[in-house]
C-alpha cells in the first residue's frame, strides 16, 4: 500500500513499573506523538469523581460547598470508566444517580456524640459499587505492600460533639480537561534523551584538578572521574538538565568543544505518576486508546468527501478539462 | 450564573460538523480542514506526520483562539496527491503507529512480569527481541507461538499472567 512508509513503529522499554508509578522509554517517533501521549494522559483520559452532592444534614463548620468540593477530589478507583458513558450521553436515565451505565451513588452519614474532635474520612463513604471506591480504601483492602496502619483515610471535615454530616453523593464519568478532579495522573513528564560526547583528547590536556572542577559546575552529577586513570566519564547522561554549565564551564576554561551535549530528536524518557484511580500502566493503555478514539473522530465524513468530488467535477468543467 | 456549560469545550455542538473542509479558491491542492473541539494534542500530531508525507508541499495547524474550540489544519500538495488524501493518510499512519505502540507497550509490560515472577532470563530476552524485531504489531501471537500454548500459562499466577492467558484465548 502507497504512503506506508510513512508510518512508524516506534519502541518501548519499561524500566520500572509499579502500580502508581511507570518510568519508561520511548524510541523512534517525534516529539508530537510524545506529547500527544502526555497531554492525553492528563487531561482526556475518564475516570470517576463525585460530581453531585445532595446534603442533608451539615452542621459541621465547613460550608456545603467546600464540602462537596472537597468530596470531588477524592479519587476514585476507576478501572471501569473506559465503559462507562458520560452522563450527558447517557440516555438510560436524567443524570441524577442510580444509573449503572453512568453514575455510582455515594452515601455518607457520619455524627459526632464524643468529646473528642471525629475525622470524617474518604473511608466513611459508603459506595453503590464495590469497583467504585476511593483509592486509599481500595489500597487498603488490598495486599500490595501498602502500610494499612499509616492510612488514616483522606479526610473531608473535622466534627466536634453533636456536629453531623449526612449527605448523597453521586460519581460520573469524566475527563481531565473538564475538571481537574478527573485527571488520572498526579504527573506526567518526558525528557529527551541527552546524547553526551567528551572530547578525549581535549579532555586529557586538562589537570586532574581542572577536571574535578569542570565536573563541579554541573549542578547535577552528569560526569565522574576514575579515581586510577584520571579519565572523565559520564556516570549519569539522564542526570543532565540541559543547563549548559559544563559547555560555559569549558568555554570559560578556554577549552571550547570539551564536550558536545545534544538531546536525540526521537528519544524520549517518560514518568507517568497516577493518583491511583487506574495504574499507570492502564493509564497509558487508556491514552493510547482515548488518542486512537480522537483520531477515529476527525476523519472526514462521507458527505464531505462526496460535496467534494462534485466541487471537483464542477472545477475541472470550468477549466475545461 | 450565564456561564457556559464546561463541556462545551470539547463536545460538539448540535448540528455542527466534527470536521469540515475548504478549498482553496486560488491554488489548486490546497485546502483548510476545520477541526471542531480539537486542540494542540490532534494538531500538532497531524501537522507532524503531513510533513512525513513528499506529497505534502505544505501543512500547518492554528488554533485561531483559546476560546474558539476549533483548529484549522492547512494542506497543500503536490499534484499526483490532494489535501484530502494526504489528510487521510496521515490520520491512517497515525492510527496504526498506536496500535503497534499498544501492542509493543503490553509486551514491554510482559516482560516486566517474567523478570518479576518465575520466568527465566531467556524469556526475558525472547520478549525483548519480539519487541524490538516485530513491527506489525501481531508479536504477541509469534510470542505464544515461540513458547507455545502450554508453556504459556506457567510464568506465574498473578493477575497479570491470567490477563494474558485471557488475551491469548481470543
Ligand atoms: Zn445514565
Amino acid at each position: 500500500m502507497e504512503g506506508a512508509k510513512n508510518q512508524r513503529f516506534p519502541k518501548i522499554k519499561i524500566r520500572e513499573m509499579k502500580d502508581d508509578y511507570l518510568k519508561f522509554e520511548l524510541r523512534e517517533t517525534d516529539a508530537s506523538m510524545a506529547n500527544a501521549l502526555r497531554r492525553v494522559m492528563l487531561a482526556e483520559v475518564p475516570t470517576i469523581a463525585i460530581d453531585l452532592v445532595e446534603i442533608e444534614v451539615n452542621s459541621t463548620v465547613l460550608n456545603d460547598e467546600f464540602i462537596s468540593h472537597r468530596l470531588g477530589l477524592i479519587p476514585l478507583t476507576s478501572d471501569r470508566a473506559m465503559d462507562m458513558r458520560f452522563s450527558r450521553d447517557c440516555d438510560a436515565c436524567d443524570g441524577d444517580g442510580q444509573c449503572e451505565y453512568c453514575s455510582v451513588e455515594f452515601h455518607l452519614s457520619v455524627r459526632c456524640d464524643q468529646d473528642q474532635t471525629q475525622d470524617v474520612t474518604s473511608a466513611d463513604l459508603q459506595s453503590t459499587d464495590p469497583t467504585v471506591v476511593p483509592v486509599d480504601v481500595a489500597a487498603r483492602s488490598s495486599s500490595s505492600g501498602y502500610d494499612a496502619s499509616e492510612n488514616r483515610g483522606i479526610i473531608i471535615v473535622k466534627l466536634r460533639r453533636g456536629q453531623e454530616l449526612r449527605l448523597r453523593a453521586i460519581a460520573r464519568k469524566g475527563i481531565g480537561k473538564d475538571h481537574a478532579k478527573w485527571s488520572p495522573a498526579a504527573t506526567v513528564t518526558f525528557m529527551y534523551e541527552p546524547e553526551i560526547r567528551i572530547n578525549e583528547e581535549l579532555m586529557e590536556s586538562l589537570s586532574l584538578e581542572e577536571k574535578n572542577s569542570w565536573i563541579e559546575s554541573s549542578p547535577t552529577k552528569v560526569f565522574g572521574i576514575d579515581p586510577n586513570t584520571h579519565q572523565v566519564m559520564v556516570v549519569d547522561a539522564e542526570a543532565y538538565t540541559y543547563d549548559e554549565e559544563v559547555i560555559k564551564k569549558a568555554e570559560a576554561m578556554g577549552k571550547p568543544g570539551l564536550v558536545e551535549i545534544e538531546a536525540k530528536e526521537d528519544s524520549f524518557i517518560f514518568t507517568v505518576e497516577s493518583t491511583g484511580a487506574v495504574k499507570a500502566s492502564q493509564l497509558v493503555i487508556n491514552a493510547i486508546d482515548v488518542l486512537k478514539q480522537k483520531l477515529d473522530a476527525v476523519r472526514l465524513s462521507d458527505d464531505t468527501v462526496e460535496a467534494d468530488d462534485q466541487f471537483g467535477e464542477l472545477g475541472s468543467h470550468m477549466r475545461g478539462g | 450564573m450565564n456561564a457556559p456549560d464546561r463541556y462545551e469545550r470539547f463536545v460538539v455542538p448540535d448540528g455542527t460538523k466534527k470536521v469540515s473542509y475548504e478549498r482553496d479558491t486560488k491554488i489548486i491542492n490546497a485546502a483548510s480542514f476545520t477541526v471542531e473541539r480539537e486542540d494542540h494534542t490532534i494538531g500538532n500530531i497531524l501537522r507532524m506526520q503531513l510533513h512525513r508525507d513528499p506529497n505534502v508541499l505544505f501543512a500547518g495547524y492554528k488554533l485561531p483562539h483559546p476560546l474558539q474550540y476549533k483548529i484549522i489544519v492547512r494542506i497543500h500538495t503536490a499534484s499526483q496527491s490532494s489535501p484530502m488524501q494526504a489528510y487521510n493518510q496521515a490520520i491512517n499512519d497515525l492510527d496504526k503507529e498506536l496500535s503497534h505502540l499498544k501492542g509493543v507497550f503490553e509486551y514491554g509490560m510482559y516482560g516486566r512480569f517474567l523478570v518479576w515472577g518465575s520466568g527465566p532470563r531467556i524469556s526475558v530476552l525472547f520478549v525483548e527481541l519480539i519487541v524490538q524485531n516485530k513491527p506489525s504489531g501481531r508479536g504477541f501471537e509469534a510470542f505464544k507461538g515461540l513458547l507455545g500454548e502450554s508453556t504459556f500459562g506457567c510464568f506465574g499466577s498473578t493477575q497479570r499472567c491470567r490477563y494474558y492467558q485471557r488475551r491469548g484465548k481470543q
